[in-house]
């Protein structure tokens, strides 16, 4: 098994967002999603470069659709996560998870 | 609501910003989607301002991504430990150089004075171009503020000046200035006496037309202006004050307002004192008055006196080359309305204030900040040179580095680090040697230097020296800091590593001493301009004998005279008296200094040879004098006799003088009219004398009895048999011999008023003498760097050429020749530079023309000289390679 990426806390974010979305994974769903889910607000550039930088790291790729009416016919990228982006989030969270093991009497919360 | 347009202007950024492929456009197509559904739910405002966000963050990250493809560098947001890294390395590179300072401490503090000296030298210079031409005048828009001469046709802009009449009809012909106003003021000239409240003192005072502070824009700091009224002849006095004699003479008491005091024997009562800043026309001015303050029978109001100095301000939208237009169109018209005064007085000249204030300063100042930065350049090279032999011997320490993963680029920053601190610490010590620079440049420069009131190093001064300090750290940086960025370590770390054959290496070295002797080319013959015009100013033979003068300036005034008409009694009095002392040869006065002019603006009608009525005013003017006076200053009597005690209507005249009036005749016995009943006869003919100054060539003057002119300034010579120096207390009592009372001015040789006049020039000399000398020393050091260091690095080769046979003569000619072609290129380039920048020396030069072959010539020889001097010495050294031993060493 080859040696996964490391991910950044942001690209994880992302990477989980897209997987969840599924096959409404395009731009402003993303940034709904993780306004939502994560709490948090997106800057449109930092979302545009790590996306960037993921699909350099092939950890996702998109697909390119003709544009309509309400994006004054402007193409629309649908993204999904590469398989060498999902094996990169399981070994984020087998990485993860062998950290939190045994830590629940100290931050006293339960995993999920 | 498909159909609302977002923001025009983040659409456009964005446009610009995003690459034009589909994945760009979807971002477009991303924002704008979101634009429409924020406009339907929460409002278009709230859309427009999240796109206009939105937009603009996209574009910086663009923008940050693409400078950091370009930079190699990682993202700066989103990985701040890179920034963190950045500086750590910076620290590291400071701490290294600050620990190779250490090391080479010869080398440091070499650079480090070199560079001094340049940014001393140029922050210096630099303080006094900020005052003088940079800093605003002591009045609001100065730049819309001119001076206005008035030329005759012959006799040019000297003085300038006009008559009130003239004035006045002046101001109101014109149609481009909305202001005129005149007034009388010569510096070192102009005094009152001031009496009452302490000792009596002589105050400098300009006399000023009604619109003169209303043209400036300045009013009084405490109290008021001029009135109108205050301007009718036989009103009461009025004075304003400067700042600094309110403060010095008055203790700063605004009581003083509204007090009478005695100036030049007239009451007068102060009524302002004006602010600090102001010092028009000069300095050294105390006080101001109306111009009423000369009387009729001082200087009559006539057409033909011409004796105010003109200022004026544009009109709205009018510029210098249409107020000269109008202005020329104004005085031409005056001389065909009064033929019989202004006949010929058909030029003006209309002159920004700032450049009518600094006349040659200017040209000076600027020849000597064109010098200094010439000399920093010339430095920098040679710090270049410098650095660049030292990274060449540091071949295996930048080796070992580049061998432990140091990057090449990462020990080129460590060298420019290097170059830029040596280049602070040297432009801080710059700054600080500028601030004794400037001190000593005012002190020297003394009277040559106006203004100097506002010249000191200020902080934006200190920040631009710094910054040309860093500028030159740049500058000598590079070359070395290039060099270390392409080490190839396995090369390096060979043994025989400063043996190296690669081409482009010495031909940068090359490169560098051709610029040092072409600015040393530049720098050296400029100075030898200046010095051979200075010199030529020393050969000038004044028209009158100064050895054995002695020069006292008094000014026979106050209580204690009766009259105006018992002035040329009192006077003769004191000739009398110094006569009698022993040793004293001859005795005579006039009204002003020799060589500073002064000459009365008189014209004279006289018959010509056509026995027709021609008028006629002497270029110089007429000046007033005692009896003695050419007897005391030796001037040579041509034909004639001097005046002596009986004349009145009798006048003595120069040389050119004679021969304009009368040419082949002899003008003795013939007559000038001053008017119809003033009938002057030539007594006398005289050889031409500088009165104007050394460098100003004589023009066409009148002598006239100071029996007929009474004045109260006396510039009384004496000539004596032994040192003048040696008379100055049998003088002083002599005089108060006569009245105890007499406050008795400056008292010196004319030898020494000689030099005086020469300051100036001399000053210049000797400044851009210096930086000659200076360019001709660093220009040999370097010359002499390179030849050694190319000589060291070639002795395997030398030692393979004396094995084979070549004899030490050979290689001192092969290295000297390759030297010295080198400085033939550089003497070639330096030359044509040299003729186009002398150009600008052009008006401070006397007697000498900018291009001077004979002074070129001699600087190509002297730099020839030097070069081949200072790549002999490296080169016989290099003669004397044992072959065996620089071979073994292979």
């Amino acid at each position: 098994m080859p040696k996964h990426i490391r991910l950044g806390e942001f690209e994880q974010v992302l990477l989980l967002a897209i997987v969840r979305l599924g096959d409404d994974a395009f731009a402003s769903g993303v940034v709904q999603e993780l306004e939502r889910e994560a709490g948090r607000r997106v800057s449109r550039g930092a979302l545009y470069a790590t996306l960037d930088r993921l699909k350099e790291k092939g950890l996702v790729g998109w697909k390119l659709e003709v544009g309509v009416e309400e994006r004054a016919g402007l193409p629309r990228r649908r993204f999904r996560v590469t398989r060498e982006g999902l094996g990169a989030l399981r070994a984020s969270r087998a990485t993860l998870m062998s950290l939190w093991s045994g830590l629940e009497d100290v931050l006293g919360e339960p995993p999920r | 609501m498909i159909g609302m347009r977002p923001p025009r202007l983040a659409a456009w950024l964005l446009d610009r910003c995003l690459p034009g492929d589909p994945d760009g456009r979807s971002i477009a197509g991303d924002l704008y989607e979101e634009f429409l559904r924020t406009g339907t739910r929460s409002g278009w405002v709230a859309a427009r301002m999240g796109y206009r966000r939105q937009a603009l963050d996209v574009c910086l990250h663009a923008l940050g991504r693409s400078l950091s493809a370009r930079l190699r560098l990682m993202p700066l947001r989103s990985h701040p430990r890179a920034k963190g890294r950045l500086m750590e390395s910076l620290w590291q590179d400071l701490r290294y150089a600050a620990r190779g300072m250490r090391r080479r401490p010869l080398i440091a503090a070499l650079v480090i004075t070199m560079v001094a000296l340049g940014i001393g030298a140029n922050t210096a210079v630099f303080s006094v171009v900020d005052g003088l031409l940079l800093r605003p005048l002591p009045f609001p828009d100065a730049d819309r503020v001119v001076a206005v001469t008035l030329g005759h046709v012959e006799r040019g802009f000297v003085p300038g000046t006009f008559s009130p009449p003239d004035r006045i009809d002046f101001a109101t012909a014109t149609t481009t200035l909305d202001e005129v106003a005149g007034y009388y003021y010569t510096p070192g000239r102009s005094f009152m006496r001031l009496l009452g409240e302490g000792d009596p003192v002589e105050l400098a005072v300009t006399m000023v037309s009604d619109r003169f502070f209303p043209l400036l824009g300045v009013s009084p700091a405490i109290g008021r202006g001029f009135r109108p009224e205050e301007f009718v002849e036989g009103s009461d006095g009025v004075v304003l004050l400067s700042d600094a004699t309110w403060r010095s003479r008055y203790g700063a008491d605004p009581g003083v307002l509204g007090r009478t005091i005695s100036l030049g024997d007239r009451p007068a009562t102060v009524i302002g004192v004006l602010p600090r800043a102001f010092d028009f026309p000069d300095q050294h001015v105390q006080a101001w008055v109306p111009i009423s303050w000369m009387t009729e029978d001082m200087t009559p109001s006539r057409r033909g006196v011409r004796w105010q100095s003109l200022l004026g301000r544009l009109r709205p939208g009018a510029t210098v080359p249409q107020a000269q237009e109008d202005a020329d169109r104004v005085v031409r018209h005056l001389a065909e309305q009064f033929p019989g005064s202004n006949e010929g007085f058909t030029q003006a000249r209309v002159t920004p204030i700032r450049q009518a204030l600094l006349g040659d300063t200017r040209a000076a100042i600027l020849v000597l900040q064109g010098a200094t930065l010439l000399v920093l350049l010339l430095a920098s090279a040679n710090i270049a040179n410098l650095l660049l032999a030292q990274a060449t011997s540091r071949g295996h320490e930048l080796a070992v580095r580049l061998s432990l993963g140091a990057a090449g680029r990462r020990l080129g920053r460590q060298f420019m680090t290097e170059s830029l601190v040596l280049a602070s610490v040297g432009g801080i010590v710059g700054i600080g040697l500028a601030a004794v620079m400037v001190r000593g440049l005012v002190v020297l420069g003394g009277e040559a230097i106006p203004r100097s009131a506002v010249i000191a190093v200020d902080g934006r001064v200190a920040v631009l020296g710094l910054a040309l300090a860093v500028a030159a750290g740049l500058v000598f940086g590079m070359f070395p800091a290039h060099r270390a960025a392409r080490v190839h370590p396995a090369e390096m770390l060979k043994e025989g590593a400063g043996d190296e054959r690669g081409g482009r290496r010495p031909a940068l070295r090359s490169v560098l001493m051709v610029a040092e002797v072409a600015l040393a080319v530049m720098l050296v013959s400029g100075a030898a301009l200046m010095v051979k015009s200075f010199r030529s100013l020393l050969g000038v033979d004044p028209g009158f004998d100064a050895s054995g003068v002695l020069a006292v300036d008094l000014r026979v005034a106050g209580d204690e005279m009766e009259s105006l008409e018992s002035l040329p009694v009192r006077q003769r009095e004191f000739r009398r008296a110094i006569a009698a002392i022993p040793g004293v040869v001859a005795v005579g006065g006039a009204k002003t200094a020799v060589l500073s002019g002064g000459g009365e603006p008189y014209a004279f009608a006289y018959l010509d040879d056509q026995g027709e009525a021609r008028r006629i005013q002497p270029e110089s003017g007429a000046y007033i004098v005692t009896p003695g006076y050419f007897e005391a200053l030796g001037i040579p009597l041509l034909r004639g006799r001097p005046l002596n005690e009986r004349d009145s209507l009798a006048i003595v005249i120069t040389a050119s003088l004679a021969e304009r009036l009368w040419p082949g005749e002899d003008a003795v016995g013939k007559a000038l009219y001053l008017s119809r009943e003033a009938r002057f006869e030539v007594v006398g003919v005289v050889a031409n004398v500088h009165n104007e100054g050394i460098a100003t060539p004589p023009r066409t003057a009148a002598y006239v009895p100071g029996s007929l002119f009474p004045r109260t300034a006396l510039s009384l010579y004496v000539r004596t048999e032994g040192d003048p120096i040696a008379l100055t207390d049998p003088v002083r009592r002599a005089i108060w011999s006569v009245n105890p009372q007499q406050p008795i001015g400056d008292i010196h040789t004319v030898q020494d008023a000689i030099k005086a006049d020469l300051a100036g020039p001399q000053f210049l000399t000797a400044l851009l003498g210096m930086f000659g000398g200076l360019a001709i020393v660093i220009a040999a050091l370097g010359i002499y760097g390179v030849v050694s260091y190319g000589v060291a690095r070639r002795s395997t080769e030398m030692g393979i050429r004396m094995a084979l046979g070549a004899r030490g003569r050979d290689v001192v000619g092969l290295v000297v020749g390759q030297s010295m072609a080198i400085c033939l290129v550089g003497t070639i380039l330096g030359l044509a530079a040299a003729a186009g920048l002398n150009r600008f020396l052009g008006s401070l030069l006397f007697g000498v023309s900018p291009s001077d072959v004979s002074a070129y010539g001699l600087v190509v020889g002297g730099v020839v000289a030097v070069s081949m001097v200072a790549s002999l010495v490296p080169a016989l050294r290099a003669s004397r390679v044992d072959p065996v031993r620089s071979l073994r060493a292979e």
